[in-house]
């Protein structure tokens, strides 16, 4: 089979998908338009999802219903799948130095963990190196 | 068991899903052989109809670049951590008897 595109989808990014906001990168953008006709993929690390249902729970997202069922319909996609944190993505988010930011260390992970690249306007994940980045 | 080598025509979405799994890189008649038995033994959900995401939720009016989403999460946690922390130990099942009632020292 050939390789689909593919990329691991930090949280802001996955919300500005969501919201059909303008903030989304033109990269980034044309990944997810391309994961919605199912011709790409999108990998959801578990602190995304963590980090979802605390926005949510601190109304800085409104996601219009639990954030149980908005995932459950992000992945009726299936071009949209969750990555299972592991014990090695906690040490590798434990031995990076760029950020103390223990969302953005689990993320980086996650993505480091599966070999792709991550979606993210986040310029200190950029500037670190430590993942190739689309935005 | 034996093995028969057969043709298949997958559904577009169903291949899809077999890469997202990592199935496309390895063995693609182990993978549906993997799903016919999980299928078989009723590990497997229904099948579900796509739900797009796009457009149904929305971003705080204030804050619709999420700039202050790191701060508010700092909060939920600063919150968190300084509520006091209520320790209660079990009491012990085991009371020892006093024949006679209350005892006073001394």
């Amino acid at each position: 089979m050939a390789e689909l595109p593919a990329a691991v989808t930090d949280t802001h990014a996955l919300l500005f998908h969501a919201a059909a906001s303008r903030a989304l990168g033109r990269r980034a953008a044309a990944h997810f338009e391309a994961c919605e006709r199912q011709q790409a993929l999108a990998y959801v690390p578990m602190a995304v999802i963590w980090e979802v249902s605390l926005l949510s729970r601190a109304s800085r997202v409104n996601l219009r219903r639990p954030v149980r069922d908005f995932f459950e319909d992000l992945f009726s996609n299936p071009s949209y799948h969750p990555i299972d944190l592991s014990a090695e993505q906690v040490f590798v988010a434990d031995e990076l130095r760029f950020t103390r930011d223990p969302f953005d260390a689990l993320i980086v992970a996650a993505a480091r963990s599966i070999d792709l690249p991550l979606l993210t306007r986040d310029a200190d994940i950029r500037a670190s190196g430590t993942v190739r980045v689309l935005w | 068991m034996s093995k028969k080598a057969v043709s298949l025509t997958l559904d577009e979405g169903n291949l899809l899903w077999l890469r997202g799994r990592g199935y496309g890189r390895g063995n693609l008649s182990a993978a549906v052989d993997d799903l016919i038995t999980e299928a078989r033994t009723g590990r497997l959900g229904e099948t579900m109809m796509v739900r797009s995401v796009v457009g149904s939720i929305d971003l705080a009016a204030d804050d619709p670049l999420l700039e202050r989403a790191d701060t508010a999460i700092r909060d939920l946690f600063a919150a968190s951590v300084s509520r006091p922390m209520r320790v209660r130990e079990p009491s012990s099942s085991y009371r020892p008897s006093r024949p006679g009632g209350s005892r006073h020292r001394g």
